[in-house]
Formats: structure tokens, sequence, C-alpha cells
């Protein structure tokens, strides 16, 4: 039986993100582990390669992640707080090499990651990654699917 | 914020660490296990031939077979859970595994899902399929943790 002492919680700069880490958070007070935060920065669209302006969505691409990401201060500030080792690491490029490559050098023994259902277009357009992951299996993977209430956190 | 764990089982080595990874979780959180083992009737070689030539004096031996094996396998684990002061149930079905754990898991009202996986590649997994893939693309809230081998 492998201990528990690193989580990788991983972001993708959205809102739902915000579930994972709240899981990863209590999961590690429980073990006494320390949390990393992969915040992987992705853009589906590559916006210079279509040759066309999009500044609208490329704008609101930008705040939404921005957002997001003040949302998920929020609740690591507060974790900290209440005493939880925490460390950030944002990387931009593949999400499935970042997670995988972090979860080598870091040593991780459980990734906590957003999982979702997903039609076949979908799958086959971006779903693969959490698959990539599973079945490489660097550590024991937790898909995180359901909101578990709303959390309260301090300022 | 988990306090019901279902763990799939088939007695398998992955399962078995999935079921020690389960307890351990279960004495961090205080939540109760329940062990759930799925008796795959598609894998009879029966069921491809038609219910009237369906040769039950063969069919339901296996069956029964199945059923002890995941008795003995579930007491072991029920066992383990003893040891450790962890709260236990456990439930034996037969159908389709993918549905059966979902269907178990709504009923429970768990908060988590525990099942074990080889790590296997592409070309297997398309041939073999996966309960732990299907249960991941289910249509259900449930969080899904996947041991390691």
């Amino acid at each position: 039986m492998e201990d528990t002492k690193r989580i990788l919680v991983v972001s993708r700069m959205t809102k739902e993100c915000a579930t994972a880490i709240h899981y990863g958070a209590s999961l590690c007070r429980k073990y006494g582990a320390e949390l990393f935060v992969l915040h992987v920065i992705h853009e589906p669209f590559v916006f210079g390669a279509w040759n066309l302006p999009m500044p609208s969505i490329e704008e609101a691409f930008r705040k939404a992640r921005e957002e997001a990401k003040a949302d998920m201060d929020k609740i690591i500030n507060f974790e900290k707080k209440q005493g939880v080792a925490i460390t950030e690491v944002i990387k931009e490029g593949d999400p499935t090499k970042e997670i995988l490559d972090m979860a080598k050098d870091k040593d991780i023994d459980l990734i906590i990651l957003l999982s979702h259902e997903e039609g076949r277009l979908e799958h086959f357009l971006f779903g693969r990654s959490n698959e990539e992951i599973l079945r490489k299996m660097p550590c024991s993977v937790f898909f995180v699917k359901h909101e578990p209430g709303p959390p309260s956190y301090g300022g | 914020m988990i306090s019901n764990i279902l763990v799939a089982t088939d007695g398998s080595k992955t399962a078995k660490n999935s079921v020690r990874y389960a307890i351990d979780l279960a004495k961090q959180t205080g939540a109760a296990v329940i062990f759930l083992s799925v008796i795959d009737k598609s894998l009879f070689v029966m069921q491809s031939v038609p219910a009237v030539a369906s040769p039950t004096h063969l069919k339901e031996p296996i069956e029964d077979f199945l059923r002890q094996a995941a008795e003995a396998y579930i007491a072991e684990a029920e066992a383990l859970c003893r040891k450790g002061g962890v709260e236990s149930r456990n439930v034996i079905r037969s159908g389709h595994p993918v549905e059966e754990i979902v269907k178990e898991a709504e009923k429970s009202k768990v908060d988590l899902i525990i099942m074990g996986a080889h790590g296997t590649g592409i070309l297997k997994t398309s041939l073999m399929g996966s309960v732990t893939f299907g249960v991941m693309q289910k249509d259900s809230k449930i969080p899904v943790l996947v041991t390691r081998k």
C-alpha cells in the first residue's frame, strides 16, 4: 500500500477546477500530505493561426481565465491559512505531457483532476487527455465529477 | 465530504490494491465502505445460444462458482475492514459491470467509487474494453478514484 504524501491537483484555469482543489486540500489535511496545484494553460483555438481577427473570443477567454484564477487564489489562500502546504506551478503546453512530467518529477502519489461525460465528438476532439493519463497511470488518479456542496472561503 | 465509498472488486491483484486503498482512505475520513462484486454474465459462452437450447446444467454451476468466489474475496476484504475498525457491507450482483456499479453507487448514495486499473495500452483497451473507462464516462456525478496496479 502506497502512502499518500504528495497530491497533485490539475487546474485548467476554469471555475470548475475549484472543486478539484477543494478535494485536494481536504485529502491533504486528512493524510498530512503536501499539495501541488498545477495550472495548465492550453489554448485550444490557437487564435493567431486562424489568420482572422477574433478579439472578442480571445478577450473573453482571457477574462474567464483571470476570473477562474482569482477564485482559485481565494481557495488556495484560505487553505494555506489552515496550514496546508501548497505549491503552485503554472505551465503552458500539452496538458497530458505537463501532468505526467510533473507527476514524475515531484514523485506524486495521487493526481486529482476534473472529468465529465463526453459525447463521441467531444471525446474525439478534446477528451483524450484524461484517458491518456489513465493509460499511463503514473500513480492513482481521482476524477472529480461532482460539486461537493458550496464551500465557503474567506476573502 | 467522503462518508460512503463504493469499491468495485473482482478479486484480482489490482482490485485487492484498491480494497486496501479504500480502507486506508476510510480510516482517514471516517467513511463506510461498500464492496461490490459483479458477476459478468456476458462472459458466459452459453449466453450466445438460444434460451431454449441453453444448457442450464452447465450455466448454473458456473454462476454459483463465481458467486462463491466473490463471497470469498469480499469476506477477505470485510475482515480487513473489521481489523481496521472501518464499517463495511457487501453487495454481489449479476449483470453488466459498468451498469451495475453505477446503479449501486447511485442507489447507495456513495460519495466516491474506487476501482483498480492496469494501465493498459490502446490496443488492449480497444479489444477488451474497460470497466474503469466505462464508469468514468457514464453519466454519473460520482467521483471515481482509480488505483494503480
